[in-house]
């Protein structure tokens, strides 16, 4: 006899404004952990959703903002059965998350920038991005699937 | 975060405990470089308690190795956890840097 492990999967809606300063990721942080006792999933999914917020708002906070003043950035998590949906909004630079190039993590050491990795590994862990751009506001969706995957991810280009 | 030291034959130890990310990774770096300046050329980072690394901690183990290269130094990283070996190999640290599998290890090959 099989154990039947009940899954515990409610529809989830979770959402936070940050501002554009590094110490806000505490904030996530805290998300996270709120998010790790609503939805059934595991540690390791956890550090992937950790990961993927982390360096959406670190990215944004570097690089989207020209002056030097406050703004704010919204991020909202929702999570119907197995598919969490993360939608991030900002009124910064224009910047197309689909369109950024990979870094080219195959050459020579010398020659290997450190500018890319972030959203690159954002890629790597979702199954779903999208970008608009509207009314001045860069508006990412990305949507990852929670299910446990039967075999390991092979995208390590 | 926490990080602890020790020098064992001329071989400065890091143990890296808790979170690398953005907001942790600065004290990372400036641990790392404040041991390069009183002349440690050879590191081991055991990261056996390292339960998550983002780019922020990525960039300074890709600086530091680039650093430590110019120096004639080494570096080695071991006991990676899954998750971290995983952000690791997605980076193309693998390629770069020498990991092995337990302190030990590590310290054989520095």
């Amino acid at each position: 006899m099989g154990v039947i492990r009940v899954k515990v999967m409610r529809k989830v809606k979770m959402s936070i404004t940050l501002k554009n300063r590094l110490a806000d990721l505490d904030k996530i942080k805290a998300v996270v952990s709120k998010l790790s006792g609503t939805i059934d999933c595991t540690r390791r999914k956890l550090k992937e959703i950790d990961l993927i917020l982390e360096e959406l708002f670190a990215n944004v906070v570097h690089h989207g903002f020209k002056d030097n003043r406050e703004h704010d950035i919204d991020i909202s998590l929702s999570c119907d059965d197995d598919i969490l949906e993360i939608r991030m909004e900002d009124d910064g630079e224009p910047f197309d998350i689909t369109a950024s190039p990979a870094p080219d993590t195959r050459c020579a050491l010398d020659k290997r920038g450190i500018g890319g990795l972030g959203i690159h590994f954002v890629k790597h862990f979702i199954d779903d991005c999208k970008y608009y751009r509207e009314k001045n506001k860069n508006i990412i969706v990305l949507k990852k699937n929670m299910a446990e995957k039967p075999h390991k991810k092979n995208d390590s280009k | 975060m926490e990080i602890f030291q020790e020098n064992v034959n001329g071989v400065e130890i890091f143990i890296v405990k808790g979170s690398l990310d953005s907001n942790t990774s600065p004290e990372f770096e400036s641990r790392i470089y404040a041991s390069l300046e009183n002349g440690q050329k050879r590191l081991v980072l055991n990261l056996e308690d390292l339960e998550y690394i983002s780019s922020a901690g990525i960039r300074v183990m890709l600086k530091t190795t680039k650093d430590l290269k110019h120096m004639d130094g080494n570096i080695v990283l071991c006991s990676l956890q899954d998750y971290v070996k995983e952000v690791f190999d997605i980076a193309g640290l693998d390629g770069y840097l020498c990991i092995e599998k337990n302190l030990d290890e590590a310290l054989l090959k520095i």
